[in-house]
């Protein structure tokens, strides 16, 4: 087999290692920057960067294993340039409330409580809203994000119940 | 924190957090945007998969455990529910969990969906699913707002030749803030020599009074069902979107079917057909329940296409028990990693691996 030969077969495998881990992180990857960012286009923008760069720097990927790792490190880098030059808040009220049978009055409290929810959500510390994005923006596994973090999957998982059960407390003080 | 409120929990954040997937347009195109640029610089290149030229067959350690919770359930909020009820505390599997090494393949079978409302006395009793194969009858209601001091008693069952008239239900309830739902299941419902696939019964459900079960019910709620499916064998289709993957080698379980002495598992992976045959048979097993791991099965159906290899296997063991908790392992395996004239070194992680094992350098 000559150089050329090698090349192309090396090229084809390139792709397909590229297609498979596109096909199955580009949904996660758009939510987790769609969540960050304002807009439907500002997140493909920043999605196309992020895969354009895995598709570049992917032949020198070598951590096997740790794909989830090394593709959030550049999910986050570019969301740390983005946000160097560009931040913007996003409005609290842009939800999305799922179909449900409640009339418009239960809407309206379901919507406020989602909206302190929120609220209370992007007011958690880095690490913790971090975790919210990659669990439940992202939908994540635990063991990905122990992947991501460098952490275990039980450590993960405590964790976010520990979250879970703040956040719930912090809902109940603030119906009291 | 209660599972419950976790799981309530859960469920609010994912809508507070909600965000919609990406256009398929979008996903498409960028895509072929990003493929058609051509090949990035090859020569640094390290990710590959197992190689396919014939050469030096070595054993690399594998450890791929998929642990799937099986029970019966209809839609997935009881689905849920029922699970956190049956959650198993396992020591031994607590290591692999740790270790990210467990998949949790979320399996349950498709009832049949009815949603039979029947309300007496303002109280409303909805049939909302069956499931029956040889080993089970299940049934799920939902059981309105009650008077204080009510409940259901369990259901039987009549009208059709092949069920089995004696047959004794057991039942768990789950409450909710509006109703309670409620699951009967009993086993052996078919009787022997019976091949019905489809069938016509009824049930009867009493409503009585909390902790009197010998007095007249106060009510009884009857369901004519027409056509119900009689699975054979228990399949469950797993929900296992992504493969596990341990050392690039990576397994998707596609579904279980479930018998009393025999149990078929159908799996897809990265590795050649040929690799495959070459695996010793102590290197896979299955663990039903609590009982010793199996390792006596039997290659029903193999089929190579692409990149990926898809397996059906069969284990001759099984079970009837309402839950179950299967245990499908890949303990060492054996693949081609390049031939013995222009071997590339083996992948960083592995080197120790084949060291200890006499097979590197």
């Amino acid at each position: 087999m000559d150089f050329d030969q090698t090349s192309v077969i090396k090229a084809k495998h390139h792709q397909r290692v590229f297609e498979k881990h596109y096909k199955k992180w580009i949904k996660p990857v758009y939510r987790y920057i769609r969540y960050r960012v304002n807009t439907d286009k500002e997140a493909e923008d920043l999605t196309s960067q992020v895969f354009l760069k895995v598709y570049e720097q992917l032949p020198g990927y070598a951590e096997k294993g740790r794909f989830p790792a090394w593709l959030f490190t550049i999910v986050r880098n570019q969301m740390t340039d983005y946000f160097r030059t560009d931040r913007q808040d996003i409005p609290l009220e842009n939800l999305h409330l799922t179909a449900g049978k409640d009339n418009l009055l239960d809407h309206a409290t379901r919507k406020e409580d989602l909206i302190r929810l929120r609220r209370l959500i992007r007011a958690l510390p880095e690490p913790k809203l971090e975790l919210i994005r990659l669990r439940f923006v992202a939908q994540l596994t635990y063991r990905e994000i122990a992947t991501i973090t460098d952490s275990t999957r039980e450590a993960v998982r405590k964790q976010t119940v520990r979250l879970l059960a703040h956040l719930k407390d912090q809902m109940e003080e603030d119906h009291a | 924190m209660r599972k419950k409120d976790r799981m309530e929990m859960e469920e609010r954040i994912s809508e507070a957090a909600w965000v919609d997937d990406p256009e398929q347009d979008f996903v498409d195109s960028l895509k072929q945007k990003i493929v058609g640029k051509g090949s990035p610089p090859i020569g640094s290149f390290t990710h590959r998969p197992l190689s396919r030229r014939p050469a030096l067959l070595i054993l690399a350690n594998v450890f791929v455990l998929l642990a799937a919770i099986i029970i019966v359930a209809g839609p997935r909020k009881v689905y849920a529910h029922i699970k956190a009820f049956f959650d198993i505390d396992d020591p031994g599997l607590h290591t692999m969990e740790a270790a990210g090494l467990v998949t949790d393949l979320e399996m349950t079978p498709e009832p049949t969906l009815l949603s039979s409302d029947k309300l007496i006395e303002n109280i409303s009793v909805i049939l909302n699913w069956v499931y029956i194969d040889e080993g089970r009858l299940v049934l799920g209601f939902t059981l309105g707002s009650v008077p204080p001091g009510l409940t259901l008693d369990t259901p039987t069952i009549t009208g059709h030749p092949s069920l089995r008239s004696d047959l004794t239900f057991s039942s768990n309830a789950v409450e909710d803030e509006n109703a309670s739902q409620f699951i009967f299941s009993a086993y052996n419902p078919i009787k022997a020599d019976e091949n019905a696939r489809e069938i016509n019964f009824g049930v009867d459900l009493p409503l009585i009074e909390t902790g009197d079960a010998d007095k007249d019910p106060l009510a009884v709620y009857h369901y004519d069902l027409e056509g119900v499916p009689v699975h054979k064998g228990q399949t469950y289709e797993t929900k296992q979107s992504h493969p596990a993957e341990v050392n690039e080698l990576e397994f998707l379980v596609k579904s279980v079917k479930f018998m009393p002495s025999f149990t078929e598992v159908e799996f897809c992976t990265n590795i050649s057909a040929k690799e495959i045959l070459a695996l010793r048979k102590s290197d896979i097993s299955l663990r039903i329940g609590e009982k010793p791991p199996v390792q006596d099965y039997l290659v029903l159906e193999l089929a190579e296409t692409g990149d990926e290899t898809c397996i059906q296997i069969g284990f001759f063991d099984g079970g009837e028990s309402w839950t179950e908790k299967i245990i499908f392992q890949f303990q060492q395996f054996g693949f081609v990693i390049g031939n013995r004239e222009s071997t590339p070194p083996p992948p960083r992680h592995l080197r120790q691996k084949l060291e200890d094992v006499g097979l590197y350098p």
